[in-house]
């Protein structure tokens, strides 16, 4: 009984102690991230956040003005609410349409018994093309009297789509320029088919399980990793687009496009209100955190990690 | 056993150390690196002054760039050879320009000289040097300019620049398309009813008579004021009841039937001031509003064969036309402000003015030098010099600091009218409620 009660600790502080050591490791890892995290970016976030209290447009002293941005952005700024619906929109569109598209081109690659290479490849490229380079390419496709894309739409005798100059069409235009970028996930995704065991397959053919059943039934939950890693990042980031509207749209036409990044952006730099842009972007930090937060939350009910089984 | 693989651990953390040395020293490097490329441009800076006792340098910023930027180079080379301790280095920032110049404003970096053209944004934080101590100073005789440009110079009653050139703005037509169309081509003092009806004969499929974007409220300005309307009361401080009178609703309704007759084009919200240049010189529009800015180069290629026309009236109107400007200003915290004012001096007047303006690229706000370019009985010219005759108004933009967000209001009630018919008065009504709460 001592004795196995002394084995315990013997063990308990040397469980303790690999797992510090495996800490440390990780910490140790991702030390050029928190390094340059807390050199180039506390220190802002820190300033912004005390800014966001204040009226401040760049030159002189900062006017503390209490939670007055705060307030004024949920009940007198016009464009506040209209900004969040159009992201929200953009997000709730956006994000589970890249999820389904790279997980089909995952599977469908993942069947092809040969040129697999090739066609991962030319899946994988386009996502290399991304950001500014990539709106001004669609700038182009989608142009209303010169885009290739509206010379084929008139070849086959249907009418041209003002794609970024209709206020109804314009928020789907960008989703789907943001969908060229279905290529990134789609490789982790390729990668995640590759470790689910063929044995899974094997079995439930023996159970007499159709393609259908199979895909949904097992191919499904055993990629949920990768699933929630995928909405994780695309949710983040799919809340703070700006690029695409910024170059293609400026947030127009009529505001359809008018991400809550543009606002954000024309409160700092074009009204050079520093404080109530700040203010802004702390409200959708918050905001992201929570919902990452509510994700990772359901995540339990949803993803199962092939080791224990169940989530975690 | 125990041996290796306690050595294998040590190899393992070996390598991890460095890892992490390495992307450190990458960090640092680059830190490193900035700093020393800061460092030259000071020490230069100081080191020119101590080597030849009086010789200084100043940065001069601008938005020009390339082309643009030539005629003020020439100027300057022109000061350098007359002030020869004086060296002016240019800094061009053709992007984001009043965020570069209010960085460092509130840094203390800031030009030694720059343009401006936003006062009521720069001049708040008290970063700016009062132009008016100089000017008493050196009795410089600001009589020489045009007295509504001196305006734009102004903002709080007090004097924060000289101007650099002015253009207004005229309407641009391409004649081949006029006469394609067979319509007369336009002649200044026209009306509205007939700009609706040119726009309108020449709109077909794959051209456009013109192109009204609902974005651009500020190029709206000749319109409203034209007939008799504005969108601010002089102070800057009144829109309700001022961007919501029955003339304005009257110059709104033009402005939609303008949208409607031709392109309905929703030019994506790109706030341009620019809009249509490229469409124009395809010959897709055959008519657009703009600066004397293109002419040189429209002239220059001769591919396209044009005419320019003042901003078509109202009934019983006056021409009032908008004006382009911009002004040399100094941070209050300049370090060579004696050498700054001589270079203003010299770029803003005869001697710099006759420079920049020579090739038709600028009108000077000298007088006098604008009267010996003769470019008022220029043909392509004419109407822009009209355009300045009767104008007495400083856009909206001039009046109020908080101005660029209550247009904000103000371009989505025009989006509401154009694009979904909104109800003009009502919509008018609402935005100026609006604005007048960003305006305080």
């Amino acid at each position: 009984m001592a004795q196995s009660s002394a084995d315990q600790t013997v063990l308990k502080r040397s469980f303790r102690r690999k797992r510090l050591r495996e800490n440390a490791a990780g910490l140790f890892f991702i030390s050029p991230w928190l390094v340059g995290f807390l050199l180039l970016m506390f220190g802002p976030m820190v300033f912004s956040l005390g800014i966001s209290f204040t009226e401040w447009n760049m030159v002189g002293s900062p006017k503390f003005i209490g939670v007055e941005n705060y307030i004024h952005m949920f009940t007198s700024d016009p464009f506040y609410f209209k900004s969040m619906i159009v992201t929200f929109k953009y997000v709730f569109i956006m994000v589970p349409l890249q999820v389904i598209f790279a997980v089909l081109i995952a599977v469908l690659l993942n069947r092809a018994t040969y040129g697999i290479k090739f066609f991962r490849s030319i899946f994988y490229l386009p996502s290399l093309i991304q950001g500014v380079t990539l709106a001004l390419i669609f700038s182009w496709m989608l142009n209303d009297d010169f885009g290739p894309v509206n010379y084929m739409l008139e070849l086959v005798g249907l009418p041209r789509i003002h794609f970024l100059t209709d206020p109804k069409v314009a928020l789907y235009a960008l989703i789907f320029i943001a969908l060229w970028g279905v290529g990134s996930p789609m490789v982790l995704y390729l990668s995640a088919l590759r470790s689910v065991s063929a044995e899974y397959y094997e079995a439930a053919d023996i159970d007499g399980a159709g393609p259908v059943r199979k895909f949904f039934n097992i191919t499904i939950p055993l990629i949920t990793p990768t699933i929630l890693f995928n909405i994780l990042t695309s949710l983040i980031s799919a809340f703070q687009t700006i690029v695409l509207a910024f170059v293609l749209t400026g947030g127009g036409p009529a505001q359809s496009t008018y991400f809550y990044s543009l606002h954000v952006y024309r409160n700092a730099f074009t009204h050079f209100k520093m404080g109530y842009a700040s203010a802004m972007a702390w409200v959708m930090f918050v905001l992201i955190v929570l919902l990452t937060g509510l994700v990772l939350a359901s995540s339990k009910y949803w993803v199962h990690y092939e080791d224990d089984g169940g989530g975690r | 056993m125990q041996m290796s693989r306690s050595k294998g651990k040590n190899k393992k953390w070996l390598i991890l150390s460095l890892i992490t040395v390495m992307c450190l020293g990458l960090l640092s490097a680059c830190g490193a690196k900035n700093e020393s490329g800061d460092n030259p441009e000071g020490a230069a800076n100081g080191g020119n002054k101590g080597a030849q006792g009086n010789e200084v340098t100043l940065r001069f910023m601008t938005w020009d760039s390339g082309q643009t930027l030539q005629p003020y180079q020439n100027a300057i080379n022109a000061f350098m050879e007359k002030h020869p301790d004086i060296k002016v280095k240019v800094e061009s920032v053709p992007d984001n320009y009043d965020q570069k110049l209010l960085t460092s404003l509130a840094s203390g970096t800031a030009p030694d000289v720059f343009m401006a053209w936003n006062y009521p944004l720069y001049v708040p934080g008290g970063a700016l040097e009062d132009m008016q101590t100089w000017v008493d100073k050196d009795s410089y005789d600001l009589g020489k300019y045009y007295p509504i440009l001196m305006d734009y110079m102004k903002y709080d009653e007090k004097l924060w620049g000289l101007p650099t050139t002015y253009s207004t703005r005229a309407i641009y037509y391409n004649k081949s398309l006029f006469d394609e169309a067979g319509v007369p081509y336009p002649q200044d003092g026209w009306k509205w009813d007939e700009f609706v009806d040119t726009v309108q004969k020449l709109t077909k499929p794959g051209q456009y008579g013109f192109i009204m974007t609902p974005d651009d409220v500020m190029t709206m300005q000749p319109y409203v004021w034209s007939n008799g309307g504005d969108m601010v009361s002089d102070d800057g401080k009144t829109v309700e009841g001022v961007l919501n009178s029955a003339e304005n609703i009257e110059t709104m309704t033009f402005l939609k039937q303008l949208y409607d007759a031709s392109s309905k084009i929703n030019s994506a919200g790109k706030f341009s001031t620019n809009n249509g240049l490229e469409s124009f010189l395809t010959g897709q529009i055959a008519m657009f509003d703009n600066g004397m800015w293109p002419l040189g180069d429209i002239l220059k290629e001769g591919k396209l064969d044009i005419g320019t026309v003042t901003h078509p009236l109202p009934e019983g109107g006056s021409l009032k036309g908008i004006i382009h400007t911009s002004g040399y200003s100094m941070p209050k915290s300049g370090k060579n402000k004696e050498a700054a004012w001589e270079l203003i001096k010299f770029m803003s007047g005869e001697e710099g003015i006759k420079i920049i303006t020579a090739n038709k690229f600028a009108f000077s706000p000298v007088i006098s030098v604008d009267e010996e370019n003769g470019y008022a009985s220029d043909p392509y010219l004419e109407a822009f010099a009209k355009e300045l005759e009767g104008s007495d108004k400083l856009i909206a933009g001039m009046r109020n600091e908080s101005w660029s967000e209550a247009e904000d209001m103000i371009r989505a009630g025009v989006q509401a009218i154009f694009y979904n018919n909104a109800d003009i008065k009502s919509t008018l009504d609402d935005a100026a409620k609006q604005a007048q709460a960003v305006l305080k």
